[in-house]
């Protein structure tokens, strides 16, 4: 993989990590605050496809289990998975919107708020009760889908995408973005 | 191959970290001393912000804490004259940041400077760490009761778990009642489940305070919470709780380091 890339795929995962901390976390809805780190992991699925995408995942997880008290590698195994998952998907739209990205962006999330709780229970962490669960996945996949566009635009900058390749989105309208 | 290879590195570092593989909490540690400054420095910018979204989006939750509050207030007035225990509940609600229990023990004050990261970590970050004497495994209180416990430290930031983190689990009592009980949190940011022995005599109402005993982390008398519900199961082997949380722990500002190692 081209240096230039590996720089600045990091940068951006760094990025999200201190928005995550100083910005993300201090805004709350009902308890629960967005992902910036899974997000930016979902984004990368979305404009590299899965396999790039699954090592951006690998790489945000353990930049979260860095600083929180959860199990290490619990974090870097969802959202590689998870990553992995959307790439996939994402790989079989035939014509990806905008409102497809958010969408990819909004089940991604919940499925990696509810992938983390599961995997969890395997390794002792207790999860949360199905309601809060519940909660947790709609609120977190709410905030992710509203952030998916602009950061599908900067995983587009890191990864050296053009703005019409593959992985590109177009508005409702059509116009390619 | 890719997915391959890094769920067999995920599932390496989990079997490492189950094994308290040492470099991870160095790791941790760093981090901590790294990322917590930042997390102060964004904190303090968005701060007047965070508080109006909080005000605007939270304003249920305030207006429930506010008649819970008002609640408790009239309750323990009340009861002042005839009860010590509730005149001990008033003076703490008066008294914030006095901490009545723990006596003779060191303390160490300190500064929330951050909440959890994600939506699954229930721990505050404080601006106070192993060169204030402050070491993993110290309980943390305020001046209405426990808080929760130290769970990493670096030089100059500690990490605290929250006692609403789910796999928090505190040996409790009710003074000058029969028996014991532990809660732990389940999730929830307010409340706390936990069973008694079935012989004891707690009842809604009851404040349940750290028990206290060898081994325990926490040193006795702490308050813990109040009783909201109290049933014998459906086999009758021992009794259900639910107790709220008498620290609002999602408006901390400081908080008080008991300086007693786990024991």
């Amino acid at each position: 993989m081209d240096s230039r890339i590996v720089v600045r795929v990091g940068l951006v995962l760094l990025s999200a990590a201190i928005l995550q901390r100083g910005v993300f976390a201090q805004f709350r809805l009902g308890g629960v605050a967005a992902d910036a780190l899974l997000l930016a992991a979902l984004a990368a699925a979305v404009v590299v496809g899965p396999d790039r995408g699954a090592v951006a995942g690998f790489a945000s997880g353990v930049l979260v289990d860095l600083q929180v008290h959860t199990p290490f590698g619990l974090t870097a195994l969802t959202y590689c998975l998870v990553a992995w998952f959307l790439g996939r998907f994402e790989a079989t739209v035939v014509r990806s919107s905008r409102l497809t990205v958010m969408a990819t962006g909004f089940v991604g999330t919940a499925l990696g708020q509810v992938g983390f709780a599961l995997l969890g229970e395997l390794v002792g962490v207790t999860a949360p009760g199905v309601s809060r669960l519940a909660i947790i996945a709609g609120v977190t996949g709410l905030w992710n889908a509203l952030l998916m566009p602009p950061a599908v635009r900067i995983m587009r900058w890191a990864w050296d995408q053009p703005a019409d390749g593959r992985f590109a989105f177009s508005s409702p309208g059509g116009r390619r973005r | 191959m890719t997915l391959v290879l890094l769920i067999l590195t995920s599932v390496l570092l989990l079997t490492l970290d189950s094994r308290d593989f040492g470099p991870i909490d160095g790791a941790r540690s760093g981090v901590l001393d790294v990322f917590a400054p930042v997390g102060d420095f964004f904190g303090t910018i968005t701060r007047p912000v965070s508080n109006t979204w909080n005000g605007a989006f939270h304003y249920d939750e305030l207006e429930r804490e506010n008649k819970q509050l008002k609640e408790q207030l009239s309750d323990l007035q009340g009861r002042q004259t005839e009860n010590d225990l509730a005149k001990t509940e008033l003076e703490q609600l008066k008294t914030s940041l006095d901490i009545p229990f723990a006596g003779g023990m060191p303390k160490e004050r300190a500064r929330i400077i951050a909440g959890g990261i994600t939506n699954f970590d229930a721990t505050v970050e404080i601006d106070k760490g192993t060169g204030s004497g402050i070491e993993k495994g110290m309980a943390v209180v305020s001046g209405a009761g426990l808080v929760g416990t130290v769970v990493d430290s670096s030089e100059s930031h500690a990490v605290v778990k929250l006692l609403t983190d789910r796999d928090t689990k505190v040996g409790v009592k009710v003074l000058n009642k029969r028996g014991f009980a532990v809660v732990s949190g389940n999730g929830d940011p307010h409340r706390l489940t936990g069973t008694a022995d079935k012989v004891s005599d707690y009842d809604t109402g009851d404040i349940l305070v750290t028990s206290g005993v060898e081994g325990s982390r926490y040193p006795e008398g702490i308050p813990v919470g109040r009783i909201t519900s109290a049933r014998v199961d459906e086999i009758g082997s021992k009794k259900d709780l639910e107790v709220d949380v008498l620290v609002t722990l999602n408006d901390l500002g400081f908080v008080t380091v008991i300086k007693k190692r786990a024991g």
